[in-house]
């Protein structure tokens, strides 16, 4: 029975690939399809490898969950305006709740899973909308809203740190690393050519920006690490869809158009790099939560140096996330910077709004990538205070190690391979040098790499003696936690916009008043007697009634 | 003929992170009455340090074997983009976190407790600090032109202002830093190198200075961007390279200057100043955009 799901599981990442590949020489390619297919195929792999290094590896309801998964993935990326869009969609959620621990349901986990469920349901209401309308405004920003649902844009993000934290390490790779990419491509696929006749591109611009700066914030000081790569994401959803919107708005103007090619470039790159290297961070995160038994990041400090890993792989995707040249977060960010100077010299009105757009995210950015240095930092490298021997058996480090070099060259390959690629394929004429320059300089720092470490150019360590504190002390005894990163900056800049555990204050009025208008139904719960079926009957009628009248509304009024 | 202007720029790119550690001491010592080191010292002090066999902590691993040559290399990288331009600056800020990184795991991997307080100011200032100087380099990187009029001048001088604070505090120097004082309690670099020894120290002492003279030579090119000599042919663009070194042989001097005559601030007071900067340039770029 097991062999026969795994069989199904490759089988399914195989035809993905297979069908990428083929799409590829088809005389007009589909470059959603493409890009959301190779994705899938690439990350399923790790993901699903990685899921059987902590859980029992025949635990048949995880695989289930990764055969639906997969499958929902891959037809909703082939299938056009139809009704198997949001089935397969949410196929894919259902998938993805298998994942979610099913003895002892702890708190944090049922609380995940019906946050997870409600936003797939709210987001499909939508979308199905959409579907079931007639073309027009109305149904077009219907199908917006429930794609930035499921986007976790900034204002209809609520759910996803929420989502997160009660998640399996693998749930939430799946979720961020590969799910994430689907209502974005699908806003490129259903939505580009009209964004800008929408009237909306400027206030999603400007969304984006403070969602990049909020979520950036929040992620520096969560204390929860699940919640701090949760809201890394939203900040780099964020930023994909500020590169759309930038795409939409001077890819229409026709002397900046090349600005909108490059930025749709940029969205595609976003993509790669936010699910490679977040899959990354995840996965890495999760190694150490199931080791140490928390999720508090402060309890994880020098754990990494207890798993065997070695810190310079185990730090591939913050080192990615902190833009160290050759990475891919590098070639996104200084592609960004680019254009953004760009931007500068045209006279275009947007570019004055585009100014303040620009201090946030710049700001947000900066914040997100201390987050994974302050996580980089404390659980890598700082000392473990007690346990300090090997956490993981030989087996669970041996298969570590496989998705962490997997991952980590993808991290570093990728970036050398994308300048001419993407010269070639868009044809990016205002970023042609800039781009090939970048690939070389990817290059460089990979074979200097190589060099550094294949002729030992480095000291080797001969002696060893502690100068600091005296006391004889050996250095185990500071162990040094996350907080002392962003303890600091609270106080002056974090307490405007978050509460000490990093949550936005805007987020807590959000969820306040969302469980008030979900509380109803307790209100009613209080006036049913036990098995008074009437009760039920009669409410049921209502809605029913209640939705009829509305399609009679929409249909004859408002469409 | 265009190779002219390479002369000049080679000899600045090996003398001028020579000079510069030298001619702040000197400044700052003369500045307080006293008569100071040789110009050289430094590199002398960095000489000795090049034959030592460095001594790490218990706890260090990999990154003390390569992050001083790391750091080193990432610099020396820095350095060259501002002096010879083979790039754009964008990419400067991206190999100073490179340096920067480098700096701080060997930091952090040596687990002493002042290696963690140095990490933690230093991430600090990375946060407040990046931004700006990324809006200033996006700024001078555009063809963006400013009338030549009192009230442009008054722009770029003030402009110029801005960037000076945050290049002061990516050179840790007063009031964000006092490499002087030698209380770790206030430092934030040398709290991170405590720990550094022989060839080790060598190369992050090395790794620093290099960073210094990229962000002076930056803070130059920004200021001399956008001055059209171009239309003398060569002979302008000779002009502007030796105007450019002129300018940044005399920051190491007011560098020295600065050093004697300021102190560093109380830690809570730089995140709300670093905002302001922020806040400043980008009110700047405001009025410009409008």
């Amino acid at each position: 029975m097991l062999k026969i799901l795994k069989f199904i599981i490759f089988a399914e990442l195989f035809c993905s690939a297979g069908t990428a590949l083929y799409l590829m020489i088809l005389p007009n390619p589909d470059s959603v399809s493409i890009i959301g297919l190779g994705l899938l195929s690439i990350l399923g792999l790790p993901i699903y490898f990685s899921s059987g290094i902590f859980e029992d590896a025949g635990k048949p309801s995880r695989h289930i969950g990764f055969i639906l998964f997969f499958a929902g993935q891959s037809v909703c990326l082939l299938s056009g305006k139809s009704i198997w869009l949001p089935v397969f969609w949410e196929i894919s959620s259902i998938g993805c709740l298998f994942f979610f621990p099913d003895e002892n349901l702890l708190k944090k986990s049922s609380k995940s899973a019906a946050a997870f469920l409600f936003s797939s349901g709210l987001s499909m209401f939508f979308i199905s909308l959409w579907i079931f309308l007639p073309d027009s405004n109305f149904a077009r920003t219907s199908l917006l809203v429930g794609l930035l649902i499921k986007a976790a844009f900034s204002g209809f993000h609520v759910w996803y740190p929420i989502a997160h934290e009660g998640a399996p390490y693998y749930a939430s790779a799946c979720i961020s690393g590969i799910m994430m990419n689907l209502p974005m491509l699908m806003i490129v696929k259903f939505l580009y050519a009209d964004l800008h006749t929408m009237n909306v591109t400027t206030l999603i611009m400007i969304l984006c920006g403070l969602g990049i700066f909020i979520s950036g914030l929040s992620s520096f000081f969560a204390k929860d690490i699940r919640k701090s790569l949760a809201y890394s994401t939203i900040e780099n959803s964020n930023f994909m869809i500020l590169a759309l919107v930038g795409a939409s708005i001077w890819g229409m103007e026709l002397k900046n158009k090349e600005i909108g090619d490059s930025f749709l470039f940029l969205f595609y790159f976003g993509l790669f790099h936010h699910s490679i290297s977040k899959t990354f961070q995840f996965l890495y995160a999760g190694a150490m939560t199931e080791k140490a038994g928390s999720t508090k990041l402060d309890d994880l400090k020098g754990i990494g140096r207890t798993i065997g890993i070695s810190p310079i792989l185990s730090g591939i995707g913050a080192f990615s996330f902190a833009l160290v040249p050759g990475t891919t977060g590098f070639f996104l960010e200084s592609s960004f910077l680019y254009l953004n100077s760009k931007i500068f010299d045209t006279s275009s009105q947007n570019a004055s709004i585009y100014l303040l757009v620009l201090f946030l995210s710049l700001t947000g950015l900066a914040m997100g990538s201390a987050f994974h240095l302050k996580f980089y930092l404390s659980t890598a490298l700082s000392t473990r205070k007690e346990n300090s021997f090997l956490i993981t058996t030989e087996k669970e480090t041996r298969d570590l190690r496989k998705v962490f070099w997997y991952l980590g060259i993808l991290v570093f390959s990728v970036p050398v391979f994308s300048g001419p690629v993407a010269v070639s394929l868009y044809r990016l004429n205002l970023m042609k040098n800039w781009l090939y320059t970048l690939s070389a300089v990817s290059l460089i720092v990979m074979i200097v790499s190589f060099l550094i470490y294949k002729f030992h150019l480095y000291h080797s360590i001969s002696k060893r003696q502690i100068w600091d504190c005296g006391s004889s002390h050996t250095g185990t005894e500071v162990s040094i936690p996350g907080s002392v990163f962003s303890d600091p900056v609270y106080f002056s800049v974090g307490r405007y916009f978050t509460s000490e555990e990093g949550e936005p204050y805007m987020e807590k009025y959000i969820q306040k008043y969302l469980a008030r208008f979900l509380n109803l139904g307790k209100y009613w719960i209080t006036r049913v007697e036990s098995g008074d079926v009437s009760q039920y009957i009669l409410v049921s009628s209502v809605s029913f009634l209640f939705s009829i009248f509305l399609i009679f509304i929409f249909r004859n009024y408002v469409l | 003929m265009d190779y002219i202007r390479y002369i000049p720029l080679f000899l600045f790119f090996i003398f001028f992170p020579i000079l510069i550690p030298g001619i702040v001491k000197k400044v700052r010592a003369k500045c307080q009455g006293r008569k100071g080191p040789v110009i050289l010292q430094p590199w002398y002090d960095i000489q000795r340090m090049m034959k030592k066999t460095p001594v790490d902590g218990p706890n260090s691993g990999i990154f003390a074997e390569v992050a001083p040559l790391v750091s080193f290399l990432a610099a020396l990288t820095a350095w060259s983009v501002p002096v010879f331009e083979w790039t754009s600056f964008i990419l400067i800020p991206f190999f100073l976190v490179l340096q920067r990184i480098s700096l701080l795991a060997f930091a952090m991997e040596t687990g002493t407790s002042f290696g963690g307080l140095g990490s933690s100011r230093e991430v600090l200032l990375y946060v407040l600090g990046e931004p700006v100087l990324v809006i200033a380099i996006i700024v001078s990187q555009s063809s963006f032109q400013v009338a030549f009029s009192v009230m442009g001048i008054a722009l770029g001088i003030l402009f110029l202002a801005a960037c000076s604070v945050i290049m002061l505090a990516e050179m840790a120097k007063p009031p964000f830093d006092d490499p002087r004082t030698h209380l770790e309690l206030t430092m934030v670099h040398e709290a991170m190198l405590l720990e550094a020894s022989g060839k080790t120290m060598a190369f992050f002492e090395i790794a620093s200075i290099l960073k210094m003279a990229a962000l002076i030579t930056l803070l130059m090119r920004i200021a001399f961007e956008h001055v059209q000599l171009s239309s003398l042919g060569i002979a302008g663009k000779f002009l502007e390279e030796i105007i450019m070194i002129v300018g940044a042989l005399t920051v190491p001097v007011m560098i020295g200057w600065w050093e004697a005559v300021s102190v560093r601030r109380k830690w809570e007071w730089i995140p709300e100043f670093m905002g302001m900067t922020l806040i400043f340039i980008l009110a700047l770029g405001t009025i410009v955009r409008l």
